[in-house]
């Protein structure tokens, strides 16, 4: 027998013992609650509710096809260590299925759906966060999988919100920042991520619309091409517009004045832009900018007259 | 002596004509909210409060020790009165006519800046209707607007989502048909279609109407099913460059996949497995035809789902 013979059959035999581990041990997720459980028949003893979205490593297979049992072990999270069970359900979907991308980023749009319901599910947010973020881990690197790390990053983030944290966590955006760099998903939370650095009062301190005036200004000029550029320049031009009203109050003609044709420029700018809502949006600011017509305040300043 | 007479008579009647025209070029709205005094004075008495996007007849501008003013007619209705007209004087710069340059493009942005102050949590109150108003101003008066056709579209939807919220709230919605309740008051839909017929804003139009159509709660009936599934197939072939047509197709590929478990329920296997086949063709379709975005993972999570036998109807539809 020749070497280079025994040498493609050793990478044959590696390569069928690397198949055959690979097809015992495979990434897989539920699209409907299930329950992991201690043995492989109905009558075992629950472990453990599973959510959608749970991330599985299937290790064992146990049973005929259409009622097959897998053992699984699920990944811990936030600190907890894994648990090893027992799942049997139609609703198991592997990484390796015929459109398992699809189908799960589909099940957590139908989530995220539910979730906007007044009488939706009640875990289906947290549900669509797993899904997308399965998704986005087993499919690294296609266009589902970005589209699904940001998804997952931003449904974290409302939540954070909605719960009053503040500053907001930002490791999932700065994830998908990372891993899919100028990209519209990294645009996109590097436009979330704004929210933390903003001033609170945006009402009556000038430093605070100055800040956040430049804030909007940079994102906007940093990221030409993000879907939230012209609403970041639009953002910028009014915070702009506010200072001026901020510092016309305070009698500082020359620093109003600055303020205002800084505004005006920016609401030129977006009035050049091409995008109906941001562009007629900007010829309205510049229209009340060039009125004088005031930005902040204005209701108490015609009560008062 | 006659002959002078009849070409007086004309040059007045031409005359009138010219005022009218005059007229009719200044018509417009109110892009802020202003009193209106019953003089250029803002010490002078109140006579109401002008809203953004009021229907406004300008009759002239003046400018009082710096401060433009506009003199307008205006027809307000507040509370339970009947609607009134109201003469008296107001900003000037609110005022946008016809005249202003770039009019129509800052009552729109304006209606934008409404509607989302109106999405906001703590956003202006009543800025929904605000935002309806100037959008129908921008259509009423800038007719040849490349923006009026849109403008008409957000106003006729406006008051659309309005109404729904207040039809679908009331008892009459968990009746099962949908002449049990209220119809939606469909006038500006129709003059939208009627308008910009074969347009991206008739087909949102056609989509809005269907509310109209469908019924309140299923009560386990599968003729609701069958009925609603039959309207979205028929809306995404009849309109289907329609934004809408994809989520009308999975609308109608979703009933057929309830439909599934109904009749399952019901014992009638048959019709459960026409049902399947029906869900799973209209899932196809949406797979083909609308390759981008999130309807065609949607419809490969639908017909997965099928495929295993998975449950997708839980007792009551959800609400589109």
């Amino acid at each position: 027998m020749k070497w280079s013979h025994i040498a493609l059959m050793m990478s044959l035999t590696t390569a069928l013992v690397a198949g055959a581990s690979a097809q015992q041990k495979e990434r897989a997720t539920l699209i409907r609650e299930g329950s992991l459980v201690s043995g492989p028949d109905g009558g075992s003893t629950q472990i453990a509710p599973l959510p959608r979205g749970s991330d599985l490593t299937v290790t064992e297979r146990s049973g005929p096809p259409d009622s097959q049992w897998f053992k699984v072990t699920v990944a811990g999270s936030q600190g907890q260590p894994a648990r090893e069970g027992w799942v049997q359900s139609p609703a198991l979907i592997n990484a390796s299925a015929q459109n398992a991308e699809e189908i799960v980023y589909g099940e957590a749009v139908d989530s995220e759906h539910e979730a906007e319901k007044s009488n939706g599910r009640r875990s289906a947010a947290n549900d669509a966060a797993r899904l997308y973020r399965w998704t986005a881990e087993t499919f690294t690197g296609t266009p589902l999988a970005g589209e699904a790390l940001w998804r997952t990053a931003d449904i974290d983030w409302q939540i954070a919100r909605a719960r009053g944290r503040t500053p907001i966590d930002e490791s999932g955006m700065k994830e998908v920042i990372a891993k899919y760099p100028n990209t519209k998903w990294s645009d996109l939370a590097a436009y979330e991520m704004i929210e933390n650095q903003l001033c609170a009062d945006r009402t009556a301190q000038a430093a605070c619309a100055e800040k956040n005036a430049a804030i909007y200004e940079q994102y906007a000029r940093q990221h030409p091409q993000a879907a939230k550029a012209p609403e970041a320049m639009f953002n910028a031009a009014q915070q702009a517009g506010l200072l001026a009203d901020i510092y016309r109050v305070r009698a500082d003609k020359d620093r109003s004045a600055a303020a205002r044709k800084k505004a005006l420029a920016l609401a030129q700018e977006l009035a050049d832009g091409n995008t109906t809502e941001w562009k007629t949006r900007g010829v309205d600011l510049q229209y009340k900018l060039q009125q004088n017509i005031p930005l902040y305040g204005l209701e108490q300043e015609q009560t008062e007259q | 002596m006659m002959r002078m007479k009849t070409i007086i008579g004309v040059v007045g009647m031409l005359f009138m004509v010219g005022v009218c025209l005059a007229a009719d070029k200044e018509h417009g709205t109110l892009v802020q909210e202003s009193p209106i005094f019953v003089s250029p004075d803002v010490r002078a008495s109140r006579v109401g409060t002008a809203t953004r996007g009021l229907d406004t007849f300008l009759m002239e501008r003046s400018t009082i020790e710096g401060k433009p003013w506009a003199h307008v007619l205006v027809t307000i209705q507040e509370g339970l009165v009947y609607p009134k007209q109201v003469s008296g004087w107001v900003d000037g710069r609110f005022v946008i006519t016809t005249s202003v340059p770039n009019g129509d493009q800052i009552i729109f942005g304006e209606a934008q800046d409404s509607e989302r102050a109106s999405e906001d949590r703590g956003g202006r109150k009543n800025a929904g209707q605000d935002a309806a108003r100037l959008y129908y101003r921008l259509y009423e008066y800038f007719p040849t607007s490349p923006l009026a056709a849109e403008a008409l579209w957000h106003a006729a939807d406006l008051r659309w989502q309005l109404e729904k919220s207040g039809v679908f709230a009331r008892p009459s919605a968990l009746e099962m048909s949908p002449d049990a309740r209220s119809t939606i008051d469909d006038t500006f839909i129709k003059e939208l279609e009627k308008k910009y017929p074969h347009t991206r804003w008739s087909d949102l139009g056609a989509y809005d109407l269907l509310d109209n159509k469908i019924c309140g709660r299923w009560k386990g009936e599968t003729r609701c099913p069958e009925k609603e599934s039959e309207l979205y197939e028929h809306y995404a072939h009849e309109h289907p460059q329609s934004p809408k047509a994809a989520e009308a197709l999975y609308n109608a590929a979703w009933r057929q996949a309830a439909l599934v478990d109904m009749y399952k329920e019901q014992h009638q296997g048959d019709k459960a497995e026409k049902a399947k086949r029906k869900a799973i063709e209209i899932a196809q379709e949406i797979s083909g035809k609308y390759p981008d975005g999130d309807w065609k993972p949607r419809a490969a999570q639908l017909m997965y789902v099928l495929q295993k036998g998975l449950p997708t109807y839980t007792g009551e539809k959800s609400s589109r």
